[in-house]
């Protein structure tokens, strides 16, 4: 389906979603390609393409929520599936925060270009793709006896999708991303340890394609022959490869579900210091050619650069879903 | 998404969605697909066997050694409550074919979810492309499989309604608050999958299978004096809709509260390596994620599993079997026949303490002259099968629970797991313990929590000391992710003594 195919298809299921009972409705319908070629020891291991397509449909019934998905698009069932999933949500308790977000905050159109798509990648012929994985295993293949296995794999996806609310929104977005990946494995005494580095980019001609391989080689003979230490308290240094991961109960702990269901070690720390001085983060929707970056979320809420911890202070007070009060910080996905 | 290590995680809900009624092409097949007859399974599909055949003629026709053909239509429903109601169901539906081609130890793959002649011919081209040689002939004959009924359906999920799921649920926030005023949130869910799957192969094997699964989960949060904790429990079985009964949901909110409330005198242990008793049940986490990814054959085949050079060789002491069983009646991690369409059964993985199998999928097996030990799986059909576990456990061991705590002078006693990872190719691993004891004198003393254990593989095998007569397994909402994919598992160990494992406490 082309992007207006997609909408059609949006609106008339919210149409007939309003026409069956319910008091708002929404439609979001993706579509993704992606392929995949992974080389190991000089060989091609696995070579596959995928082809997905999804309509999710909220429906909001006498203050009433529910939420379907399906991968059948036919028209015929797609209405009979709206019709039976109307009559379930009534059977649910009212939530009077199930509500679409206020239209003012909705994403109105106007951004910068975001630069998220490339088209060309849809063009990349098979063998550009073999060739390049195979390019990135070579750097690494039988440069030291003790690899055991070298494996590389090339990677592309193109996706978009379009938004509809039954309260004015209709967005669009497109977006794609490109991966060279290398995995070497060693034997020594010890073990196998393994390690591997990738490249990643929105974009196919901003795609690093050298080194991969020779960094992954690198990162996996540095892994041999390690020593364990005294269990104790160490000042560590993380690598920013995994430093995000020192984020993920951040925002875990801000996501309004677990703040109002008191799952949270933030609740109530607003202004408070939470982390280090030197430590300042923010969420950053609006950097060009971000993997991250869109101009909306999933209920079509305007995204905005937000600060979270400001030297150490917690500024942040939530990231709640749009629906759930009375202002959306549109953070979605 | 790269994925580099196995993650081994307990979900607090599978991804919402199911279906809150049956689809209209599903009426073909309601209150039939039990049957097991295939021109039902075919029809659902909309395919015919000459169909089946021409699709896989083009999958081979590039000169492919084998190919198979995955239907598979799942509906997953799922209901909430928070806040004392059941205010959110979500449904999905997912319905499409998968096709695999292999040449050798290479996978060529494609899926399309549109099922017609010209879409599944597109994706055979597609998954064929991984060979270059002449075409191969096929199986021209349709052999149909007979696959036994691990998980037999009284009440299926397409005919319950949330309407009479949500009496469970709100039985359980009812009980929870019930049971301790420290009770402030309580949140509970029900989710249940039904999969219709229809497979084919280039070697004439016919087989369909009606796949349930449901679990059953909550969440119960105390305060006291300022401090907030929470547990969660689950149960989780291929049942149909027979699983929900009161006496599930009541001791389950028990369970619950018991956990929660422990939490409130729980401590850390003082860190370091020590002794290390692990209870039955969950403690099987240390089977699947010390020791059963890396004996996935896929990691054995490629020579990065630690134990790839230990086929027949002793890894642990005599009085230690280890199994993964895919044959468990209503079990979460059991099959009819696994997602390759080959035979599930009790595969013995160690014998009396020696390394006797990997976990096989077809290629594998190939690779290492035996016959597949049905351990190729899939999360879906949108991804190519590779050798998972199902329920790996350790058999009886000789000695009594009781006498195995009276040895530890010094250590601890794990009993609750949230998660853990493994890196198969050193074999070391991690695991998170959500509940314990200290064990001082040969006795539980101080309740801990929250504690990280870390070790290797194959030496916690070898140090596995004593180990118990009550083997138990764990019947939550485990679930394994590996190379991108995440499929249900359980688990099951005796109460066993590793005699060294590094464990994560305070005054390091």
């Amino acid at each position: 389906m082309n992007t207006q195919e997609k909408y059609n298809l949006a609106e008339q299921v919210i149409a007939h979603a309003l026409k069956s009972g319910a008091q708002q409705a929404s439609v979001s319908i993706y579509e993704s390609r992606s392929s995949e070629i992974e080389i190991r020891d000089q060989q091609i291991d696995k070579l596959s393409e995928s082809n997905r397509n999804n309509m999710t449909i909220n429906l909001y019934v006498d203050k009433k929520y529910s939420s379907h998905s399906t991968n059948r698009m036919k028209k015929d069932e797609l209405m009979k599936f709206v019709d039976e999933g109307i009559a379930a949500t009534r059977y649910l308790a009212e939530d009077e925060y199930r509500i679409l977000p206020d239209p003012e905050l909705y994403y109105k159109g106007g951004g910068s270009d975001l630069n998220v798509l490339d088209s060309s990648i849809e063009s990349i012929e098979t063998p550009v793709k073999i060739d390049l994985a195979k390019a990135v295993l070579n750097e690494a293949f039988k440069k030291d006896e003790r690899i055991i296995s070298v494996t590389s794999s090339y990677s592309d996806s193109m996706s978009n999708s379009v938004l509809v609310t039954s309260n004015g929104f209709k967005g669009d977005s497109a977006r794609s991303n490109v991966d060279l990946y290398a995995e070497i494995s060693v034997k020594t005494d010890k073990g196998r340890p393994s390690d591997y580095w990738y490249e990643s980019s929105l974009f196919f001609d901003k795609l690093k394609k050298t080194d991969i391989g020779k960094k992954a080689l690198e990162r996996t003979l540095r892994k041999i022959g390690p020593a364990k230490i005294s269990s104790g308290k160490y000042s560590m240094i993380m690598e920013n490869r995994v430093a995000a991961n020192l984020l993920s109960p951040v925002f875990s702990s801000l996501q309004g579900y677990s703040l109002y269901q008191k799952q949270s070690f933030l609740a109530g720390k607003k202004d408070q210091p939470v982390a280090s001085k030197v430590m300042t983060i923010f969420d950053d929707p609006t950097i060009p050619s971000g993997p991250g970056s869109r101009h909306f979320d999933g209920e079509g809420l305007a995204l905005v650069r937000r600060p979270v911890v400001e030297e150490g202070v917690l500024v942040a007070d939530d990231f709640l879903e749009g629906g759930a009060v009375d202002h959306g910080t549109g953070h979605i996905l | 998404m790269i994925y580099k290590r196995r993650d081994f995680i307990r979900i607090s809900g599978i991804t919402a969605a199911g279906s809150l009624m049956i689809p209209s092409l599903l009426q073909s097949c309601k209150g039939s697909a039990l049957s097991g007859n295939f021109s039902t399974y075919l029809d659902h599909f909309e395919v015919t066997p000459e169909l089946l055949k021409k699709v896989i003629r083009a999958a081979m026709s590039k000169g492919g050694d084998y190919a198979d053909l995955y239907f598979e239509h799942t509906l997953n429903n799922y209901s909430n409550l928070e806040d004392g109601k059941v205010n959110q169901a979500s449904s999905n539906v997912a319905y499409g074919v998968g096709i695999r081609v292999l040449k050798g130890d290479q996978t060529g793959y494609a899926f399309t979810e549109i099922i017609t002649p010209e879409a599944m011919l597109k994706a055979a081209s597609t998954a064929a492309s991984i060979a270059n040689d002449t075409g191969k002939a096929i199986v021209e004959n349709i052999n149909e499989y007979t696959a036994p009924n691990l998980y037999p359906v009284v009440t299926s999920w397409e005919d319950t309604s949330v309407k009479e799921k949500i009496p469970f649920l709100e039985r359980i926030n009812e009980k929870i608050f019930g049971l301790d005023t420290k009770v402030t949130k309580v949140n509970a869910s029900i989710g249940d999958t039904t999969s219709y799957i229809l497979f084919h192969n280039s070697e004439g094997l016919l087989a369909c299978d009606y796949r349930p699964l449901v679990y059953l989960s909550m969440t119960c949060v105390m305060e006291k004096d300022g401090r907030t904790e929470n547990s969660y429990v689950s149960r989780s079985a291929r049942q149909g809709a027979e699983f929900l009964t009161n006496d599930l949901v009541d001791n389950l909110a028990k369970e619950a509260v018991d956990k929660t409330n422990l939490q409130f005198e729980a401590g850390k242990p003082k860190a370091g390596e020590m002794e290390v008793v692990m209870s039955s049940g969950e403690s099987g986490i240390l089977l699947h994620e010390a020791i059963g990814h890396s004996f996935e054959a896929d990691y054995n085949r490629k020579e990065t599993s630690i134990f790839s050079d230990k086929l027949n060789k002793k890894v642990a002491e005599n009085f230690i079997t280890i199994v993964d069983d895919g044959t468990l009646p209503s079990n979460r991690g059991s099959l009819n026949f696994d997602d390759e369409g080959s035979p599930t059964e009790n595969t013995v993985i160690v014998k009396d303490g020696l390394l006797t199998s990997y976990l096989h999928d077809r290629i594998s097996a190939a690779y290492y002259k035996v016959k597949p030990t049905g351990n190729g799986r899939r999360q879906s059909f949108r991804y190519m099968p590779v050798p998972r576990m199902r329920c790996t456990r350790m058999e009886n061991g000789p000695h009594k629970k009781e006498e195995i705590i009276a040895s530890v002078k010094n250590g601890i006693y794990v009993d609750s797991f949230s998660n853990g990872q493994v890196n198969t190719g050193q074999g070391d691993f991690t695991f998170f313990v959500n509940a314990g004891y200290i064990i001082e004198n040969g006795k539980l003393t101080m309740p801990i929590k929250d504690i990280n254990i870390i070790g290797n593989g194959p030496q916690a095998l070898a140090d596995i000391v004593m180990a118990a007569d009550d083997t138990k397994l764990a019947d939550g909402t485990w679930t394994c992710g590996k190379a991108g994919q995440s499929v249900p598992v359980t688990m099951g160990l005796p109460t066993v003594k590793i005699k060294k494992l590094v464990v994560g406490g305070v005054n390091a």
